[in-house]
């Protein structure tokens, strides 16, 4: 019968083998694009060619020792984790493919540790706002604009009204004298 | 109703939103991807669900998966697609359809017709010419508008 429950919940080695899957296809990647061999990869990794084979005929059954030892080889690291999936607590779409955590890292700077996850974060939080107050100035000068048609007020010291006004005032006095009246107040 | 002798049986993102892959049943002598499919080892089948799960999420994998473009046999399977195993020499063919047209028109599926086994690492035309006669068998057209295909429960027992 056909039904919904994902393949990785019918037994713990279904699991192991898809999450060890994407180790071993990451691998390959790296292997492809540096153009290696499984032999050249035993001999870098100090491991058995029949075992390298192995595990990538059955990756459900590789150690984190004979993990450690090929991802070294190829100038790489890993990072093993459990995460809650709160979207999906009974793993009804398996597990999420490693690929998307890694460009996740890639994709916020490679942050090397939370100092710098931190950092990050603030800069672009900082980024945003600045952004977001440039945005609001940028319409309230275009609203002002549109609403006096092009005669934007001054203030007492000749300077054209920069200054931010909340957008109900704008909204209840839309005339160029309403606006004036409200900046002279 | 569908035709009997003709069905087709999601194995696997039955629920999801983008994409899902079926196995046909048919009675072409040459559609086989349904009993080759269930005769694979633990780790065979395995291999290949890890696949299905890496297309539905839109990973590239051209190790694993992958179609063919315009380039390739004049253009002639661009609907075509295969799920391999290079380690093991093999490959299930099949053919790529909308078949939650009109109301979700994105909505994707890979229809497998026939597998292969061989040594050398390169597609066999003829398994695509298989693949691509079933893409516009009137059985299968018809068993893709079954209005149980996305139902739990329906199908066969895989």
């Amino acid at each position: 019968m056909t039904n919904t429950r994902h393949w990785t919940e019918r037994s713990i080695e279904d699991f192991a083998y898809s999450v060890a899957s994407d180790f071993i296809d990451l691998l390959r990647e790296e292997m492809d694009r540096l153009g290696w061999s499984k032999s050249r990869l035993a001999k870098a990794a100090n491991v058995s060619k029949g075992r390298i084979t192995q595990i990538f005929q059955n990756p459900g059954n590789i150690e984190m020792i004979t993990m450690a030892k090929v991802a070294r080889a190829l100038k790489m690291k890993m990072a093993v984790f459990p995460y809650k999936d709160l979207d999906d607590p009974n793993n009804e779409r398996g597990p999420i493919n490693s690929e998307v955590f890694r460009l996740c890292w890639e994709k916020a700077d490679r942050p090397a540790d939370m100092w710098a996850f931190e950092a990050k974060q603030t800069a672009q939080t900082s980024a945003a706002l600045d952004a977001a107050a440039l945005y609001d100035n940028i319409a309230f000068g275009l609203d002002v604009y549109l609403r006096t048609g092009g005669n934007v007020p001054r203030n007492q010291t000749g300077n054209r009204l920069t200054r931010q006004l909340p957008i109900e005032i704008l909204d209840s006095k839309h005339t160029q004298s309403g606006i004036e009246e409200v900046w002279n107040a | 109703m569908a035709d009997a002798s003709c069905t087709i049986t999601i194995t696997a993102g039955l629920k999801h939103a983008r994409r899902a892959v079926a196995l046909l049943h048919h009675p072409a002598s040459f559609v086989d991807a349904s009993t080759e499919f269930e005769a694979l080892s633990a780790n065979g089948e395995r291999h290949y669900r890890r696949g299905f799960d890496l297309w539905m999420g839109r990973a590239r994998r051209p190790k694993r998966f992958h179609g063919f473009d315009q380039s390739e046999y004049k253009g002639k399977y661009t609907k075509c697609f295969t799920f391999k195993n290079v380690d093991a020499g093999e490959r299930f063919y099949g053919f790529l359809c909308r078949p939650k047209e009109p109301s979700d028109p994105h909505f994707e599926m890979c229809v497998l017709v026939c597998y292969g086994k061989k040594k050398r690492d390169e597609t066999d035309p003829a398994q695509l010419e298989r693949a691509e006669r079933m893409r516009k068998d009137p059985l299968v057209l018809s068993a893709l508008t079954d209005p149980d295909l996305f139902v739990e429960g329906a199908g066969k027992n895989i």
